[in-house]
């Protein structure tokens, strides 16, 4: 059989092991990088040249009301409707079990009429306590960042333009605080628009909901401003607005995502790992190319300089990676950029003298220049989850135990007879079905645990491997033990991907949930990653991207890093 | 009111869990599920009814676990007669082994055409019967089988769905605040 391009591809590049990758340490130091997914998203929509207005902007003076935002693409249209609430101070909460907002969205398929505009006054404000159709796409919901979205509406009502200061520290006017997409809460299944090609990838229309929010931020606190300034008031110039991103707020619902999405993962993963196979397997660097990445180096310190956290953890990681940036500068005035393999060689040089922040921001540094050699991967980064669903029960225990030693041998670092590996749970709770983590010697929750432990499950399962006849049948091994199907299903599904796993302890006393939610967020393009504990965190979206109406003329993707507004 | 698959994955998945399954048997009763509604047949019925049938969860009648070896092993034979609560359940799985051949499920008065796209001869008020049966298969039955793919669980569903909620609720723990704060992790100022 002729092999497939990928497969000729894979065979003939250098990736990083899945032992250096799939760490939790490493997966919750990624950045974002051109496949990221606001990325892909704005590439295309500016590709496509999509349009876009606001047909409905029914704001009163204490800004109560609905605005919609439509956007026109060159096959369908799709209409983010924004309901704008007067909530009490003492009431917003980013915590998921908040139960009003400042303001709530829904991302519609195609136009709302205005039987479903009264539909969706009734059920999305009320957010996971209401319901939506298989017309709307996402649910999602914003607060008002009351440190910033006070200034800037008090110097606007005034005629002045708020403090770029200001603005800095804090990066948006509002947090939504969850983006529901895929199904949840009544909204349309993946599946139903999974083949259109302007979703192509992994969560676009959550992303693009995302975007259109980060509009109707901007305009909902213009518009208060003028109803307190009157004609005193003015708009955001365009460059201090572009400064402005859009803040999520993000805890433990997410978490999980990443050990039940194996799949998904995997594709994620292993695109970005060939992108930076593909990148070092470059014999030279062009002066173009290498003008472009000191360039962005550059502009990516600056992105550290403005990265404001409390949280030591990721203080300490944010203050490592400032020197790892003066080691890079040192390193690239030696004039590595000018011998043969110059990327292999800063990256094998990031591994040894670096910490995982500088390595990773490094690591997608060096796709920057490239986008011609790269951004074709996007595509592949997607999965269907159902495939590969059913066990293969024929397989004999002998060729199982091969993949399984072969893929699962890191568990052994693992001895979880021991206390401290075995010392969180996860767990849902009743409150609002979300998960939680739990300490398992502490809280009377064993009967609660959900399966997200794959080490200590494939620890148990190679226990019951053990003194098995090896032409036995795993269809036969499963009905001696129902209770490793869901961790047989595993390793054979992954048997082909290795990116599908973390190759850790989710369950380990010191383990940081965070970690989990850092990876997922950066794929998605988020930066200025600002941890609120260990499992919970605030990022910015979008900050510095161009807004719909300066998409035509502005390439979203030399806006990934900011440049030194006012320079 | 209408719900989407993955909605009713994920409940048929903690309702089958909740009622004592294995989670890689409660992964295959979610999957069992979503077949079925996809075609039009009651899966969320059918799941809701076994359920609530069943006082302690065994293997021995349960119709996903026979259902699941059915599929493990990619073979129907040695399988029936045999005797299950909801043999609507066997359909997902055998659909899934039967290549290019049809068969016939039958049971008390009740029985149902299938092959490995979809199936026919369903009428919801005879094959939601209740109890344990004894059912018999049928080798290379003819017959016009519905093809035909929902996108959505609809309205009807109600109220079986709310009694897999009643089952999945005895896989989550109850709120407390030291959950709340310390399981989520809370404690910073969220306001500002």
């Amino acid at each position: 059989m002729i092999p497939s391009s990928r497969e000729h591809e894979s065979k003939n590049l250098a990736f990083r092991s899945r032992d250096t990758v799939m760490r939790l340490k490493r997966l919750g130091s990624f950045h974002q990088s051109r496949l990221s997914f606001m990325r892909v998203l704005l590439r295309r929509l500016k590709g496509e040249k999509w349009q876009f207005d606001r047909p409905v902007f029914d704001l009163n003076e204490a800004g109560v009301g609905v605005a919609t935002y439509r956007a026109v693409g060159p096959k369908r249209v799709y209409t983010l409707v924004a309901f704008a609430h007067d909530l009490p101070d003492e009431k917003r909460s980013d915590r998921v079990i908040a139960d009003a907002w400042d303001a709530t969205f829904a991302l519609v398929d195609g136009e709302p009429t205005p039987d479903d505009l009264a539909r969706l006054s009734k059920n999305v404000p009320l957010q996971e306590a209401g319901r939506v159709s298989g017309k709307e796409f996402v649910l999602s919901r914003a607060n008002k960042s009351v440190r910033l979205f006070n200034h800037v509406l008090e110097a606007l009502a005034s005629g002045n333009q708020p403090s770029l200061e200001e603005i800095q520290k804090v990066g948006y006017l509002m947090r939504t605080t969850a983006v529901y997409g895929s199904g949840k809460f009544g909204a349309a299944d993946r599946s139903f628009w999974a083949k259109r090609s302007e979703f192509e990838g992994s969560f676009q229309p959550e992303l693009l909901a995302v975007w259109l929010i980060r509009c109707f931020a901007i305009d909902w606190v213009e518009h208060l401003a003028k109803m307190k300034g009157g004609s005193q008031a003015v708009t955001l110039d365009h460059s201090l607005r572009r400064s402005l991103g859009i803040g999520n707020s993000t805890g433990l619902g997410m978490a999980p995502f990443l050990i039940n999405h194996p799949t998904l993962i995997h594709a994620w993963i292993q695109a970005r790992e060939t992108a930076l196979a593909r990148v070092c397997a470059l014999p030279e660097a062009k002066p173009v190319e290498q003008q472009r990445f000191l360039e962005l180096v550059d502009r990516a310190r600056f992105n550290a300089e403005n990265w404001y956290t409390d949280h030591p953890h990721q203080k300490g990681k944010v203050e490592c990676l400032l020197k790892d940036f003066e080691k890079i500068d040192d390193f690239l005035k030696a004039g590595i950029l000018a011998e043969p393999f110059p990327w292999q060689k800063l990256v094998n040089w990031s591994e040894e003298i670096l910490g995982f922040e500088g390595r990773e921001q490094l690591a997608s540094l060096v796709l920057e220049p490239y986008g011609h050699l790269v951004d074709d991967l996007a595509a592949q980064m997607h999965a269907d989850e159902a495939l590969d669903f059913r066990i293969d029960g024929a397989m004999t225990i002998g060729q199982f135990k091969a993949i399984f030693e072969r893929d699962y041998r890191w568990i052994k670092e693992f001895d979880f007879s021991d206390q401290s590996a075995n010392a969180r749970i996860w767990y849902t709770s009743e409150e609002k079905l979300e998960p939680r983590l739990g300490e398992r010697y502490e809280e009377d929750l064993e009967a609660y645990e959900q399966p997200l432990s794959p080490g200590r499950d494939a620890t148990r399962l190679s226990k019951a491997l053990e003194d098995q006849d090896e032409q036995d049948t795993i269809a036969s091994l499963l009905m001696r033990y129902p209770e490793h199907r869901h961790m047989v299903r595993r390793v054979q599904r992954l048997r082909d991907r290795p990116f599908g796993e973390i190759r850790d302890n989710t369950i380990d006393a010191k383990m940081m949930p965070i970690d989990l939610l850092r990876c997922k967020l950066s794929f998605f393009g988020a930066t200025k990653f600002d941890p609120r504990s260990d499992r919970w965190v605030r990022i910015t979206m979008y900050q510095g991207a161009p807004f719909p109406d300066e998409l035509s003329h502005m390439d979203p993707d030399d806006c990934a890093y900011p440049v030194q507004y006012g320079r | 009111m209408s719900w989407s698959f993955g909605e009713v994955r994920a409940l048929s998945i903690k309702a089958a869990r909740g009622a004592g399954m294995p989670w890689g048997l409660a992964e295959e009763a979610g999957f069992a599920v979503v077949w079925l509604e996809e075609l039009g047949a009651p899966g969320v019925q059918a799941l809701a009814i076994y359920l609530s049938e069943i006082g302690e969860y065994t293997a021995d009648t349960c119709p996903i676990a026979i259902g699941s070896r059915i599929s493990d092993s990619g073979s129907r034979s040695n399988i029936f007669p045999r005797k299950a609560y909801q043999p609507i359940f066997f359909a997902p799985f055998l659909s899934s082994v039967l290549g290019s051949a049809s068969v016939e499920l039958r049971w008390s008065n009740c029985a149902y055409t299938l092959n490995s796209v979809g199936f026919g001869g369903v009428q919801v008020e005879h094959v939601l019967s209740n109890g344990v049966h004894l059912c018999e298969m049928r080798e290379n039955i003819l017959t016009t089988l519905s093809t035909h793919k929902k996108t959505r669980v609809t309205e009807d569903r109600k109220e079986p769905i709310q009694l897999l909620e009643s089952f999945a609720k005895k896989t989550y723990a109850p709120a407390t605040e030291e959950s709340r704060t310390r399981g989520a992790g809370a404690g910073l100022s969220d306001n500002d």
